[in-house]
């Protein structure tokens, strides 16, 4: 037991990637590497709360494996994410992606489970360095800049954690991980790397330029983990910190108006990522037990209908080679299964009774109205009626039913059909009997779901809703898709600071310049007058007697006299 | 299932909700969360100020798919050879 406490899951996904290239292409490889997951959930199980993996580097005290009710959740769900993603990509037949995906998914793993600051660090900056190679994969033009876009906001956000570990060190003298109050600069660093990463507003764009790059399978790995390994680090670090409260409100809010605009539904997904996020954050802010369990509980269920959503949207790119509402129409007649799933994704990310959202959207819900955060309580409605109309009736609507797009594509490979296929059972499990899973939250849970006031209102709302988006679609009033994209935040750094530079560069450029050609004229005809004036051809030449220049070297001579006696 | 029939299928629904709310005492936390038809008033008028700040926001920042050029995803093809429609293989 202490040799296999003394390992740590992340070394088992490190030892599956190193030993994976040696395997055949193909079925065997794709077996192995659907073990390893299954492999570090088990290990997660087992092992009991404490603190272990402890090691020794360069004088520092790491510990590799802090296990409590709160890691072990995400180390779970993470497991079980990884294990989906490679179901899902069982036909993949790229070495580079399936490296990728293991190294990303072990490094998440990592993170969650780092008692201290220096190794989260390494697992921090291990996601994004393995995760880019995802977007990459899809080699064309595009994606490479949008990976290198996306690795230069993910490497940054290690780099400012790194300032904020090493002023934590300068300030505390310990490397430990545990909660922190936002009053030093060292904190603030902290919570600002952990808010890129978890996409606040403003500090999101990454998310939802980088995601829609990915390949088919890359971006079901992308969703589950970068985000929620800063969720996570937000509640063990930053828990009770009120102003999250209020980023999380603007989080949950903002995104859905992106999400009902824009055409390319793997972005709209994105954007419902980014809003989903905003739950976890009020969660983490409000900080009462009830919160970071809701917190916790949403992250779970989140990450489960969320890759079932990108599967469904995935498959439908795998198929068709398209992913955009405009192109696409009338794909449940060739794709009925893949279509089911999606509406059960739907329905769980809309927090519909018996569907997964539902047990822990509300326990977020109570616990905001619980600590007097109205406001907040209804901008996170307001969100949770907008969840409605983008993800449980835009995607599936503008994807397999809506106005026929003569596509009639296959129906999804078994082992995509598979993945979504046990996606779909957890979120309806969950949904319908969420007893095992309130049972592994980080603290006791005391929270019934299922009363009557509930399901009412919850029904009241969805239906109302339905019926205003239902209003909507069939009388045509609102944004129909059309091929267009809308510009977020990220026109700041792609376009106004390039163009901006661009301008400053031409200024410069252009003052530089001509002070440099005023410089040289006016010194040319300077040297021109003075030629005109004393050269051999010039006025004084001829007036000056040759005893001129005798005089002028007495004069020098004086000088120089004068000077030695000083 | 056409269109219509689902509205109506969904204002019958809505009907039924709203009316117990007016036969059954919630539990509310709030005042306002206790108005009988509070839920279906939301219900109806978020999504409309959804609605609308989705036409606004398309308006106002709407732009052609390759505004950002090559740098971009938005206005390539997704390679064919990550594609399998089931034709070969």
């Amino acid at each position: 037991m202490i040799e296999l406490l003394s390992l740590t899951p992340f070394m088992i996904f490190l030892l599956g990637a190193a030993l994976l290239p040696l395997i055949p292409q193909g079925s065997p490889r794709a077996l192995l590497s659907l073990l390893i997951p299954v492999a570090s959930a088990y290990m997660i199980w087992v092992t009991p709360d404490g603190i272990f993996g402890q090691v020794s580097l360069a004088g520092w005290e790491l510990s590799l494996l802090r296990m409590d009710g709160l890691s072990r959740i995400f180390g779970l769900i993470f497991s079980l994410a990884a294990f989906l993603a490679l179901l899902y990509a069982w036909h993949l037949r790229d070495t580079v992606q399936q490296i990728a995906t293991l190294l990303y998914a072990g490094a998440a793993i990592g993170a969650t489970f780092a008692g201290d600051l220096l190794s989260l660090f390494i697992f921090w900056e291990a996601t994004a360095i393995a995760s880019v190679f995802l977007i990459w994969a899809r080699r064309t033009e595009g994606a490479y800049w949008t990976g290198l876009r996306y690795l230069v906001i993910q490497v940054g956000s290690g780099v400012i954690l790194l300032a904020g570990i090493i002023l934590h060190y300068r300030e505390t003298g310990s490397l430990a991980f545990e909660a922190m109050t936002l009053m030093s600069p060292a904190s603030y660093a902290i919570f600002l790397a952990f808010g890129i990463k978890c996409a606040f507003p403003l500090l999101h764009n990454w998310l939802q330029d980088a995601y829609p790059a990915a390949t088919v399978t890359g971006t079901v790995v992308l969703s589950a983990f970068t985000t929620k390994m800063a969720i996570y680090a937000l509640a063990r670090g930053f828990a009770g910190t009120e102003i999250l409260v209020y980023i999380g409100a603007v989080m949950a809010v903002f995104p859905i108006f992106y999400a009902i605009v824009e055409n390319d539904l793997r972005k709209v997904l994105a954007y419902s990522l980014n809003n989903q996020l905003g739950y976890m954050v009020v969660g983490i802010g409000i900080g009462t037990p009830l919160a970071l369990n809701g917190t916790a509980a949403h992250a779970v269920v989140h990450i489960l209908y969320k890759a079932l959503l990108f599967m469904s949207v995935g498959a439908v790119l795998f198929r068709t080679g398209t992913a955009k509402a405009t192109d696409l129409g009338g794909l449940w007649k060739s794709m009925p299964v893949t279509a089911i799933f999606c509406m059960i994704g739907g329905a769980s990310i809309a927090a519909m009774p018996l569907f997964a959202g539902f047990v822990t959207k509300s326990v977020l819900l109570s616990a905001t109205i619980y600590e007097g955060h109205y406001i907040v309580w209804g901008m996170l409605l307001f969100a949770a009626a907008g969840a409605l109309h983008y993800c449980a009736i835009k995607v599936p609507y503008y994807a397999f039913f809506g106005k026929d797009s003569g596509l009639r594509p296959k129906e999804a490979p078994w082992n995509m059909l598979l993945a979504m296929g046990l996606a779909a059972i957890l979120c309806v499990f969950i949904g319908a009997y969420p007893a095992p899973l309130y049972a592994l939250l980080p603290f006791e849970i005391d929270y019934q779901p299922y009363t009557f006031d509930h399901v009412l209102t919850q029904l009241q709302l969805l239906v109302f809703a339905a019926l205003i988006f239902a209003l909507d679609l069939r009388f045509g009033y609102s944004v129909r898709p059309k091929q267009s994209i809308t510009i977020d935040f990220d026109w700041t750094y792609r376009k106004f600071g390039p163009a901006l530079i661009k301008a400053l560069r031409t200024l410069i450029r252009g003052t530089w310049g001509h002070a440099i050609a005023q410089a040289n004229y006016q010194f040319t005809r300077t040297l021109r007058n003075l030629e005109g004036a004393h050269g051999p051809t010039g006025v004084f030449a001829r007036a000056w007697p040759t005893g001129t220049m005798v005089l002028w070297i007495a004069v020098l001579f004086g000088g120089t006299l004068l000077l030695s006696f000083i | 299932m056409s269109m219509d029939r689902i509205i109506y299928t969904l204002g019958a629904l809505g009907a039924v909700l709203l009316a117990v709310d007016f036969v059954y005492h919630r539990h509310a936390y709030t005042a306002i969360e206790g108005i009988p038809g509070f839920y279906a008033i939301a219900g109806l008028l978020l999504p409309a100020i959804l609605l609308l700040g989705g036409i606004i926001l398309k308006f106002l920042f709407g732009r052609s798919e390759d505004y950002y050029g090559i740098r971009d995803v938005a206005a390539e093809a997704f390679p064919a050879d990550q594609v399998e429609n089931g034709e070969k293989k």
